[in-house]
C-alpha cells in the first residue's frame, strides 16, 4: 500500500489490517514520520518531533504483534499529543518559550493510557499559547496552517492537533477544550472532534487552563476512532480531584447506521446569533439527514444560552488568571502579548463576580438537564463560520462586524459551562473548499448516544472521506 | 424601571477612573500605553463579568460547593 494511503487510513482501518498482519506498525510510522517531514513547514503542526522514539515504539510495537501480544485497536497507531499533556522524559512548553526546556518527571494519566494501549507518539503538537485561544496563532512557535487552505487558521487552541490530524501526519491526536479548544479546531479543519464529558477523561498531569472547564479529548478522522480512544483513555483517575467514578461502556457499541426514535432537540438560540449561511445551510441539512435516518427532530428553546457564554467566559478567565498569576507578574513580558491582555483582565474579576457566575452556571446546568428530559441529543452548528485568514481580528457576516474571538467559541462555549459531552462532525464544505462541522451534545456521561448520532450520520455521508490539497 | 436600568448600567460599565485605580491596587505598575490598551480590552468585557447581576438566583448556591468523599 502506498504511503500516502496508508496516511490518510482511519486507526480502526489501520488497525485491522496490523492485526491481519498485512501493513507492520514499522511501516505506519515510517510512512507518517515521511508525511511529517513534507509538510512541516507549511503546517507547522509539531513543537518537538519524536522520530527516533517513535521508530523504536514501532520496532517493539511489531514485535510484540508478531509474538501474539496485541494490546487492542491502537496498539502501532501513531498518534500526537497536544504540547500540554505531560510525557515523562520529553518537553513540555504549553506554547510558549517559557518552558521551551521544561522537561517532566512524569507522565499524564492519558499519555501513559494511551502508551499502554500501544499508540506510538510521533511528538508533541503545537497550540495557542497555554491553551488560551481560539485561532492556532503562536508568536513564540509559529502559527498553525490550515491543511484546506494554508492562509487559514486551523483553529485552536488544539490547532496542532487539528492540522497534523486533518494532513494525514499522524492517525489522530489528543486535544483539550476549555471553551471550545477541540471543536472549533476541529470543525474548521474537517474532522471529528470529542469533548466528552466533564470528569470522563483524566486531567492529571495537563497544563490547566481552567480548572472547572478543562476538557481533554479524542481529534480523528472518524467517529469509530474517537470511540476507540475513549475506550483506551476514559476512567476514574484518583489523582485527579474532578474524575468522575463512573462505569465505563464498550463505545464502540455506538457505532451504528440505526438511529430511529432518536429524539434530536434544535434550540432555536444559536441560530439567532451571527451564523455565515453556508454554514447554517449545510447545518441544516444535516439535521434534516438526521430525521430522514429516523430520528425525531423538535425545535427547542433554551434557556439561559444567550447568557452562558459570559458566564462561561467569567469562571474561565478568573481561573486562567488565577492559575497563571506568578507568571504573569514574573514574566508578563515574555507572554503572547494577546495572552497577557487576557491574564490581566482576569484580575478585574471580582471574588463576588465569580461566585455569582458559578451561581448562575448551577442555573444553566439544571435547565441544560430539563432539556434532556424530552431529547436524547441537541444538534446545532460548531463554529459559525468557515476558516479565516491568519492574522484576521473581526469577521463581517452580513450586517455584523464580530471579533473573532467570541465568533469562533458562541457555539461551543455552553457545553463547557455545563460539562455535558459534545461532538463536532464535518457536514460540508464551503464554495472556498472549506470544512462545516456541526455539533451533536447529550446528557451528562451519555457519550454512547453523542457518538451513535454521529456514526449514523458519518454512514450516511462522505465528507469525511474528503482530502485536502496538501494531501497531493 | 428606568432607575433600574441607570443601575444596571452603573455597575456593568467600567470607568477610566476606576479601572486606573484597580490596576493600581492590583500591581498592574505597567507602561501608560499598555494600561490604554488593557483598558479598552477590559472596558468591552466588564459587562459579561457582570451578567449574573441581572439574573434571579434565589436560592441558587455557586457550583463550588465542598463535596467530602464518601469514604
Amino acid at each position: 500500500m502506498d504511503s500516502m494511503n496508508l496516511c490518510y487510513l482511519s486507526a480502526g482501518e489501520v488497525s485491522r489490517l496490523i492485526r491481519k498482519r498485512e501493513v507492520s506498525p514499522v511501516e505506519v510510522v515510517k510512512a507518517h514520520l515521511a508525511r511529517v517531514e513534507a509538510l512541516e513547514p507549511p503546517l507547522n503542526s509539531f513543537i518537538t518531533l519524536l522520530p527516533e522514539q517513535a521508530m523504536e515504539e514501532a520496532r517493539v510495537a511489531e514485535h510484540e504483534i508478531e509474538s501474539g501480544q496485541y494490546r487492542g485497536p491502537l496498539h502501532g497507531i501513531p498518534i500526537g499529543l497536544k504540547d500540554l499533556f505531560y510525557v515523562k522524559g520529553v518537553r513540555n512548553t504549553s506554547g510558549s518559550k517559557i518552558f521551551d526546556h521544561f522537561i517532566p518527571d512524569y507522565d499524564s494519566t492519558l499519555a501513559l493510557k494511551l502508551r499502554e494501549a500501544g499508540a506510538i507518539l510521533l511528538g508533541k503538537l503545537n497550540l495557542h499559547q497555554f491553551a488560551y485561544g481560539p485561532t492556532g496563532e503562536n508568536p513564540d512557535y509559529g502559527n498553525m496552517h490550515n491543511p484546506w487552505d494554508t492562509e487559514r487558521i486551523p483553529g485552536g487552541s488544539s490547532g496542532g492537533s487539528a492540522s497534523a490530524t486533518a494532513s494525514g501526519q499522524c492517525t489522530l491526536a489528543m486535544g483539550t477544550d476549555t471553551g471550545g479548544s477541540i471543536r472549533i479546531p476541529s470543525a474548521l479543519c474537517g474532522l471529528v472532534g470529542l469533548k466528552p464529558t466533564y470528569g470522563r477523561l483524566s486531567r492529571y498531569g495537563m497544563t490547566v487552563l481552567s480548572w472547572s472547564q478543562d476538557h481533554p479529548g479524542p481529534m480523528a478522522r472518524t467517529v469509530e476512532d474517537c470511540a476507540l480512544v475513549m475506550n483506551a483513555v476514559a476512567g476514574y483517575d484518583p489523582r485527579d480531584s474532578s474524575s468522575a467514578n463512573k462505569s465505563v461502556p464498550d463505545f464502540t457499541q455506538s457505532l451504528t447506521e440505526n438511529i430511529k426514535g432518536l429524539r434530536v432537540g434544535v434550540p432555536k438560540e444559536p441560530f439567532e446569533d451571527p451564523v455565515d449561511s453556508e454554514v447554517e445551510h449545510f447545518v441544516r441539512n444535516a439535521i434534516e439527514l438526521l430525521g430522514k435516518l429516523g430520528a425525531t427532530i423538535h425545535e427547542i428553546s433554551w434557556p439561559l444560552y444567550h447568557e452562558s457564554k459570559a458566564i462561561a467566559s467569567t469562571i474561565l478567565m478568573a481561573e486562567a488568571t488565577a492559575y497563571h498569576s506568578q507568571l504573569m507578574k514574573r514574566q508578563g513580558s515574555r507572554l503572547d502579548p494577546k495572552v497577557r491582555l487576557r491574564l490581566e483582565a482576569g484580575l478585574l474579576i471580582s471574588a463576588v463576580d465569580y461566585l455569582q457566575a458559578q451561581r448562575a452556571r448551577r442555573l444553566f446546568y439544571q435547565q441544560s438537564c430539563d432539556l434532556f428530559k424530552n431529547v436524547d441529543l441537541l444538534a446545532g452548528p460548531t463554529v459559525p463560520i468557515t476558516a479565516c485568514n491568519i492574522g484576521t481580528e473581526e469577521v463581517q457576516i452580513g450586517n455584523t462586524r464580530m471579533g473573532v474571538i467570541p465568533l469562533l467559541t458562541q457555539h461551543t462555549r455552553p457545553y463547557n459551562l455545563n460539562g455535558f459531552p459534545a461532538i463536532t462532525v464535518p457536514c460540508g464544505f464551503s464554495r472556498n473548499g472549506l470544512p462545516v462541522g456541526f455539533q451533536l451534545a447529550g446528557k451528562p456521561f451519555d457519550e454512547a448516544t453523542v457518538l451513535r448520532g454521529a456514526s449514523a450520520y458519518e454512514q450516511a455521508t462522505e465528507w469525511h472521506q474528503r482530502r485536502p490539497l496538501t494531501s497531493k | 424601571m428606568g432607575e433600574e436600568e441607570d443601575e444596571m448600567e452603573k455597575i456593568i460599565r467600567l470607568d477610566k477612573e476606576a479601572f486606573l485605580s484597580m490596576a493600581k491596587v492590583l500591581g498592574l505598575e505597567e507602561e501608560d500605553s499598555h494600561l490604554e490598551e488593557l483598558y479598552t480590552y477590559v472596558e468591552k468585557l466588564f459587562p459579561n463579568f457582570k451578567v449574573a447581576e441581572g439574573m434571579d438566583l434565589k436560592e441558587i448556591e455557586p457550583m463550588l460547593i465542598l463535596v467530602l468523599p464518601k469514604e
